[in-house]
């Protein structure tokens, strides 16, 4: 049995209500054949024109329900569920209202900067359907911090242990060690921190006199273990910078969004 | 039993010492609530170590912790712990002491604040919030630089081409950058005082628009309403017929006293109908297929005999087409008037005289003939007097008419006497008479030096259809009589030639239909009838294109 998600909820309450809305939409704008082609300045462009209006107001409304935690205005399940279906429904409304007309102007720009906000926020959804599960199986539910403080705590223990090596010694550190400086690009990519080659160590190990092999291979394990947690510390940094990301688009692009449609507005209007 | 002695550093240096006892054989230590004893270590996993107690050793066990279990340094999975000994587990140190059937655990949390600095600088780093501006820095710098490129700035620059609903009309280019000329007040519709401070040539606010509203008592139509522009660059006349239809299919129900028949499609055309003048002069509209539509004209001509066969010229025989006569006009869509000059005169020879067959009377005014036949007459007196006598006086030819027998003249005398003899020869039998309609002049009217008889008005109608517009240069490629059916049989003057509507009907049609030639309504008539436009509203171009420069 799956579990329901804001996608599912309610057997796909919002889907079939967006989907029934379009349907709708779409039937009555196929009857419309105004004189003069469809566009939004017929009677049926005004009418879907309000209601893609309606539309995005209430999607935007849903960023102050998720944070009113004593509204009683329905779940923030279900309005998270609302704003995906309905948000996925604009993309359509919204040509059908223009009567599929587009040109370089303001009235083009705001559905680009919905579009873009949409498809940002498919991709929020897809990230959220595939990444969430894996976020909490990493290091047995250890916490970031406590991983970081461990990983800092064995690179200060390999600094002991090479304290007054030899340079075959030194070698193998050398091979494996990597500097743990994460950056944006490291975030948004899958690591590439290169795993401990067993062979090639077995053949370094060679070098080393007997008096530092104990301490070598010591070594080894801290070094496998502290690679174990930059791989996991980055994985989960990776997971949660594409948890977010999608927003730094989505958002912004939705405020111009609410810009762009008002002086739409303003604009059809002021030279009406 | 286990005995947890938790030792924590107060902030004045003192050492708080908590206890609390777990009376247990075996106890795990954790960070998480599931762990028998709950240490808030920040490096402790969840559940970190178990410890076993059979009363007589001590075994300590690493549950799988990332940090692990160390003692003396060394990491250790399962060791035998001595009383006295101490192990790491991440950052706390538990010292076990253990003796009389308990142990004791003397706990405290290394602060290790070296670690935790850098630990807080690379968590910072694993953040991607690090890297990226703040959310609502992010969201006001966009919605701003909306609001004042595409809002503002239109209005700071004076150019709103960013706010145009689409493409101009191509005759509007010219004032596309002065929005005010169509839109002159904010928020309210374009006004028909817009269009006609430039289009007042067809007089759409006045006489014509009346005349339509009269015609369309419902119609409070804006200029702008039918005439919508931004609606891309071709020109600003809607073509489709429901404009019309939405009232003519049914114009009864709109218009009760209307004698116009419903036309709902081109397919449903009714028969054209011709404008004649009837007894009163009155113009009335005849259907072309009616037996009243008669060609008014009072020309005769026979098209069959016109066309049947070759036609003896002056400079031999001829076959004639239609377009002998009948000629495009430069503009390619209307027809030439006939010109006798240009038409008839090369077979229709207006000679009078046989013993000078080049003299011709002129054509075009019955008055000038008698004046120029005096004329003639009185010259060949003169110089008859002026030569030797001749056997045969110039009195006795008998004049005849190109390719007949010679007819003997009636009277020999004056050349007023010659020059009326000829006049009537040519009004009631030869010239003038073979295509006018001809009336004699009643004898009060007739004087010594006019002419005593009158041509009647030759009636030739140019437009038969005068609310329908034909292009014949468009049809070019069509024979004539693929459309003007019958004119190689028609005898008589009266036959209108027209093609009759289900002519057009083979290759028109309206609403798109496959196969057919795409004709609206507008594709043949006019909403408004076009009147030149009177020079004192004309513009001087340069004036004003300097009034569109801002």
């Amino acid at each position: 049995m799956t579990t329901e998600t804001f996608v599912s909820y309610k057997s796909f309450r919002w889907l079939w209500i967006a989907c029934t809305a379009l349907l709708v939409s779409g039937y009555i704008y196929w009857l419309d054949d105004p004189i003069g082609g469809r566009n939004g300045g017929t009677l049926v462009g005004y009418a879907l024109g309000v209601i893609a209006t309606i539309a995005v107001v209430w999607l935007m409304a849903y960023g102050l329900r998720k944070r009113s935690y004593h509204s009683s205005l329905g779940t923030v399940e279900g309005w998270l569920s609302a704003h995906v279906w309905i948000g996925l429904g604009v993309l359509v409304l919204v040509p059908l209202h223009a009567g599929f007309s587009f040109g370089i102007n303001v009235h083009t720009l705001a559905y680009g900067c919905m579009v873009i906000t949409i498809l940002s926020g498919i991709w929020g959804v897809a990230n959220y359907a595939t990444l969430t599960t894996k976020i909490t199986s990493h290091h047995g539910g250890a916490k970031e911090s406590a991983v970081v403080e461990q990983m800092h705590a064995i690179s200060e223990e390999l600094d002991r242990l090479c304290a007054g090596k030899s340079a075959e010694f030194l070698d193998i550190f050398n091979a494996y060690n990597f500097s743990f400086h994460p950056s944006l690009r490291a975030l948004l990519k899958r690591n590439s921190i290169p795993a401990i080659d067993s062979k090639r160590v077995q053949q370094q190990m060679q070098g080393v006199s007997e008096q530092e092999s104990a301490d070598a291979l010591t070594m080894i394990g801290l070094l496998d273990q502290r690679i174990d947690l930059a791989r996991g510390l980055l994985e989960q940094a990776r997971i949660k910078a594409l948890l977010k990301v999608w927003l730094y688009i989505h958002v912004p692009c939705s405020v111009a969004l609410c810009v762009t449609l008002a002086i739409h507005i303003l604009s059809v209007f002021y030279f009406w | 039993m286990f005995r947890l002695i938790y030792e924590k550093k107060r902030e004045d240096g003192g050492v708080e010492r908590l206890v609390q006892e777990f009376p247990h054989d075996e106890i795990t230590i954790g960070r998480g609530g599931e762990s028998t004893v709950v240490i808030p270590g920040r490096r402790l996993a969840l559940v970190h170590a178990r410890m076993v107690w059979d009363g007589q050793a001590l075994v300590v066990v690493d549950a799988g912790s990332v940090a692990g279990v160390r003692a003396e340094g060394r990491r250790i999975a399962r060791e035998n712990l001595a009383s006295g000994d101490t192990i790491v587990l991440g950052d706390v140190s538990i010292r076990c002491e253990y003796a009389n059937g308990s142990v004791d655990l003397i706990c405290h949390i290394d602060e290790e604040e070296k670690i935790q600095v850098r630990a807080k600088d690379t968590l910072a780093g694993l953040r991607v919030e690090t890297y990226l501006p703040s959310m609502r820095a992010l969201c006001l710098v966009v919605g701003l630089a909306a609001l004042i490129g595409c809002g503002l700035y239109p209005f700071l620059d004076g150019d709103f081409s960013a706010w145009s609903s689409g493409p101009i009309a191509n005759p509007h280019k010219l004032i596309e950058a002065d929005c005010q000329k169509c839109h002159t007040s904010p928020f309210e519709q374009v006004p028909d005082s817009s269009c006609l401070a430039c289009h007042s040539m067809t007089e759409h606010g006045s006489s014509s628009m009346n005349q339509v509203r009269v015609g369309h008592p419902d119609t409070e139509k804006r200029c702008a309403q039918c005439h919508m522009d931004h609606n891309g660059t071709s020109g600003l006349i809607e073509e489709d017929a429901r404009q019309c239809t939405t009232c003519h299919a049914n114009l009864k129900q709109h218009a009760k006293e209307s004698t116009f028949l419903d036309v709902s499609s081109f397919a449903k055309h009714p028969q054209f109908h011709i404008a004649l003048l009837d007894s009163a002069d009155r113009t009335i509209r005849v259907p072309i297929d009616s037996t009243d539509a008669i060609d008014p004209g009072t020309i005769q001509l026979n098209h069959a005999v016109h066309l049947e066969g070759f036609i003896r010229t002056r400079t031999g025989e001829k076959k004639l087409a239609c377009n002998s006569c009948h000629e495009l006009s430069g503009d390619f869509k209307t027809i030439k008037p006939i010109s006798f000059d240009n038409h008839c005169r090369e077979c229709h020879s207006l000679s009078f005289d046989d013993r000078d067959p080049e003299q011709e009377v002129p054509h075009g005014d019955a008055e000038v003939i008698f004046p120029f036949l005096y004329t003639h007459y009185t010259t060949q007196t003169l110089e008859r007097e002026n030569k030797p006598a001749t056997k045969t006086s110039t009195m006795d030819v008998s004049r005849r008419i190109p390719g007949s027998e010679p007819v003997a003249l009636s009277v020999k005398g004056s050349p007023q006497e010659l020059a009326r003899e000829a006049e009537r020869q040519l009004f009631t039998k030869t010239g003038c008479a073979l295509c006018h309609g001809i009336d004699e002049k009643p004898v009060e009217e007739r004087k010594e030096d006019n002419a005593h008889y009158r041509i009647k008005p030759s009636n030739i109608k140019t437009v038969w259809l005068p609310h329908a517009r034909f292009s014949h240069g468009a049809h070019e490629e069509y024979t004539c009589e693929s459309c003007h059916a019958g004119v190689q049989k028609s005898t008589n003057s009266g036959d209108v030639l027209l093609p009759k509507v289900g002519i057009c009907q083979n290759c028109h049609a309206d609403n798109h239909r496959k196969g057919f030639v795409s004709s609206d309504c507008v594709t043949c008539h006019s909403h408004h009838d076009q009147q030149a436009m009177a020079p004192e509203k004309k513009l001087d171009i340069r004036t004003y294109i300097r009034s569109l420069i801002r």
